[in-house]
């Protein structure tokens, strides 16, 4: 449909601006001028295809398919649940798995202790407590649907839903013909084919201490970068930096890096890989993504760059001190 | 899927990166996902597979009431298959096939009259004993749309060489929701008997084969897909059995097939349905039908799927029971009858991390009383146990 493209004069552009999921997200679309009403429709598809995750995941809706199975805690009550959210729950169990439960959805609770937006420690008394709530085992699924164990436990996709929506906007557009194309969700992107001219698309990774600065561009084609960390959120505690990223098993902040940017063909791998690395303290987020054998970069607390994708560009433009 | 390099930068290419085991873990679960079920761009496979299989074929002795001279114990064959299939760079895959058959018994070598007046089957003298390797080699190319493979097999075996060379292609739709499929084969087979238990008339002959594939499978929804195709087929040499007595067979045989069948998966059930149907025509006079239901039933790491298997034919023109020696073309092979059949057979498979082990076991029964079609019961009509098993291991 959209391939007639490959001659650039006759390329036009669509884009669609919005916000979903708490942030800004923008589609492009390259396509032959004749497709130009299609291309508006299918913008539209992808806001509503979101829209419609956003109103099912989100845990700051009542209305919520998630905020239904947290008001259930501890009831014993299951609540049904459809299909891809079974698949999301089961790509949760996996990553859980490999990463050792530091990648926990029903982490989101020991968000009460800590106040980052103010950049402050709360009251850590409360963690044990907290603690107990949190635990991927406690999240009970069987054929009727799915029940958290304890009441006052949470579930949060947060830490996915933005990528495999991403994900699924681009499989939309694809569905729709346009094969040159793409999808920013705050951070997240996927690439869709080349551009018309047959050039890669170009993405920048942004400094997480300037966003409107770039620290590394990027060619992508047919494929996704997702990023996880932001460096506006964190909190000093005896003069040393944490993120705003909390162990599962500690309760407390993790001490490692400000932003972590991984490149899969997948968003959703690309920002569970992401995640997890952020999850570990310095050592061990190497570890994981030297693991996970996927192009990185990773941005510290005091702004150095590491990672295959650093080496994007000479050493000297990348430090932003 | 590619990250291109800037030419100043050493930005790994993911076409050049190697999937880690913990992102093949995250990407198994990623493509259970609703937004990942049509990206399937063809791609070779990740892993080096290995895989041993081994199955036995057994004849059922020939009944006392149809039984004129020879041996009643008919063919058992064992089977012993290793193949080897791995990726070469991001674009190639080869596959190599070694197949032995190792067959003993006895084989009806023509129908009589019995003492009572019905027809029975005098079967080679004595076990006959042969052995036959196949070797094939398939070398694959895929791109973003489709896949291309070129295969050479080479079968041998004491009486019988062949060569055969086949190119397949297939390509998907843009939405991949569409998958053509075309392939074409050519094989040239030498037929030289040897005199054993049975005398042989002929010293050296040769078959020539064509054939062509056109096929085209359609995804439906998330859970069906259906598929079509239709195949010609073309021999010209000698295409009687050397070993019948009494067979004299046209020395060319074109046959068509038109082929379809559907998957449902039920995920409430974590089963799918498999309905199958074949039909086939020839100008020799024969035609058939074959239906096939099956049902896969998949649990953690295990799949069960009993199926069920009808098969239906007309006999060739040139038939009958007792070979007519006065016409041009004649033959008694029960094969060439009219006949029905009924398959029913079980197939498991089970996967442990990176080795995956197989097995099957099938009853075949055929029956001239079974058949859509009118045709005196050849004697010989035979029926079959056939079990097999196989295990493969796939690693980097």
């Amino acid at each position: 449909m959209a391939s007639a493209g490959v001659l650039t004069n006759s390329t036009i552009v669509t884009e669609h601006t919005f916000k979903v999921m708490g942030g800004p997200a923008r589609l492009v679309i390259e396509h032959a001028p004749d497709h130009a009403a299609s291309a508006r429709v299918a913008c539209q598809a992808v806001e509503a295809l979101l829209r419609d995750l956003e109103a099912r995941y989100s845990r700051y809706r009542e209305d919520s398919l998630i905020s239904q199975i947290n008001r259930l805690a501890g009831t014993g009550k299951l609540t049904t649940v459809d299909e891809e959210t079974l698949a999301l729950l089961e790509f949760c169990e996996r990553l859980w798995e490999q990463s050792q439960g530091l990648f926990d959805p029903t982490a989101g609770i020991l968000r009460q202790v800590w106040d980052f937006s103010r950049g402050q420690q709360g009251d850590v008394s409360e963690l044990p407590n907290l603690l107990g709530k949190v635990s991927w085992t406690k999240v009970v699924q069987s054929e009727e649907g799915i029940a958290l164990s304890d009441a006052g436990m949470e579930l949060d996709f947060g830490g996915i839903v933005k990528e495999y929506g991403a994900d699924k906007a681009a499989q939309s557009l694809r569905d729709s013909g346009f094969n040159h194309a793409l999808i920013e969700l705050a951070g997240d992107i996927v690439a869709v084919g080349n551009k018309c001219s047959g050039a890669p698309w170009q993405v920048g990774i942004s400094d997480p201490d300037a966003p409107s600065e770039t620290l590394v561009t990027i060619e992508l084609s047919n494929c996704a970068l997702a990023t996880s960390g932001d460096y506006q959120r964190f909190i000093e505690i005896n003069g040393r930096r944490y993120s705003h990223f909390l162990n599962p098993h500690t309760g407390w902040p993790v001490e490692g890096a400000a932003s972590v940017s991984v490149i899969s063909d997948s968003c959703l791998t690309a920002g569970a890989v992401a995640t997890v690395a952020c999850l570990n303290a310095s050592e061990g987020a190497t570890a994981w993504l030297t693991t996970a054998g996927l192009p990185w970069l990773r941005v510290e607390q005091a702004g150095e760059c590491s990672g295959p994708l650093a080496l994007a560009h000479p050493a000297d433009a990348i430090g932003r001190n | 899927m590619a990250v291109i390099e800037r030419g100043v930068n050493n930005t790994p290419s993911l076409t050049t990166i190697k999937r880690s085991p913990l992102v093949r873990t995250l990407g198994a679960a990623v493509a259970a996902l609703p937004a990942y079920q049509s990206t399937n761009a063809d791609a070779p496979p990740e892993f080096t597979e290995v895989g041993l299989r081994y199955s036995h074929y057994s004849e059922d002795s020939l009944s006392e009431d149809k039984f004129i001279a020879g041996a009643r114990g008919r063919y058992d064959i064992d089977v012993t298959q290793l193949w080897i299939e791995a990726p070469i760079g991001s674009s190639w895959s080869i596959a190599v096939d070694v197949q032995n058959d190792s067959m003993s018994g006895a084989s009806p070598w023509f129908v009589g009259t019995q003492i009572d007046g019905n027809p029975g089957v005098i079967m080679s003298g004595a076990s006959i004993y042969d052995n036959r390797v196949e070797v094939g080699a398939t070398t694959r190319y895929f791109w973003a749309d489709g896949n291309a493979g070129f295969n050479v097999t080479q079968s041998k075996e004491d009486d019988y060489e062949a060569w055969a060379m086949a190119f397949d292609v297939a390509w998907n739709s843009d939405d991949n929701s569409r998958t053509w499929s075309a392939s074409a084969s050519t094989s040239n087979d030498k037929v030289e008997p040897v005199d054993g238990n049975i005398p042989v008339f002929i010293d050296r002959e040769d078959i020539d084969t064509a054939s062509i594939y056109f096929g085209v499978s359609q995804i439906l929804s998330s859970t069906a897909i259906v598929r079509i195709g239709l195949g010609y087929t073309f021999s010209e040499g000698y295409l009687s059995d050397p070993y019948k007595l009494f067979d004299a067979r046209p020395d060319e045989h074109s046959r068509t097939a038109l082929s379809g069948g559907y998957r449902k998966f039920f995920p409430e059930a974590q089963g799918a349905i498999q309905i199958d149907y074949r039909y086939y025509s020839d100008d020799w006079g024969t035609d058939s039908h074959t239906a096939e239901i099956a049902w896969q039933q998949n649990f953690d790491r295990f799949a069960l799927t009993p199926y069920l298997r009808y098969y239906s034919q007309r006999e060739a023109d040139f038939f009958s029971v007792i070979a007519d020696l006065d016409e041009k073309f004649y033959a008694d092979d029960f094969r060439l009858s009219s006949y029905g059949a009924m398959t029913v057979g079980l197939r498991s498979s089970i996967q442990i991390g990176e080795w995956q082990m197989e097995g099957q076991l099938e009853r075949y029964e055929s029956d001239n009383d079974w058949g859509l079609y009118d045709g005196e019961a050849a004697p010989a009509l035979v029926n079959f146990w056939r079990a097999t098993i196989g295990i493969s291991w796939r690693f980097d």
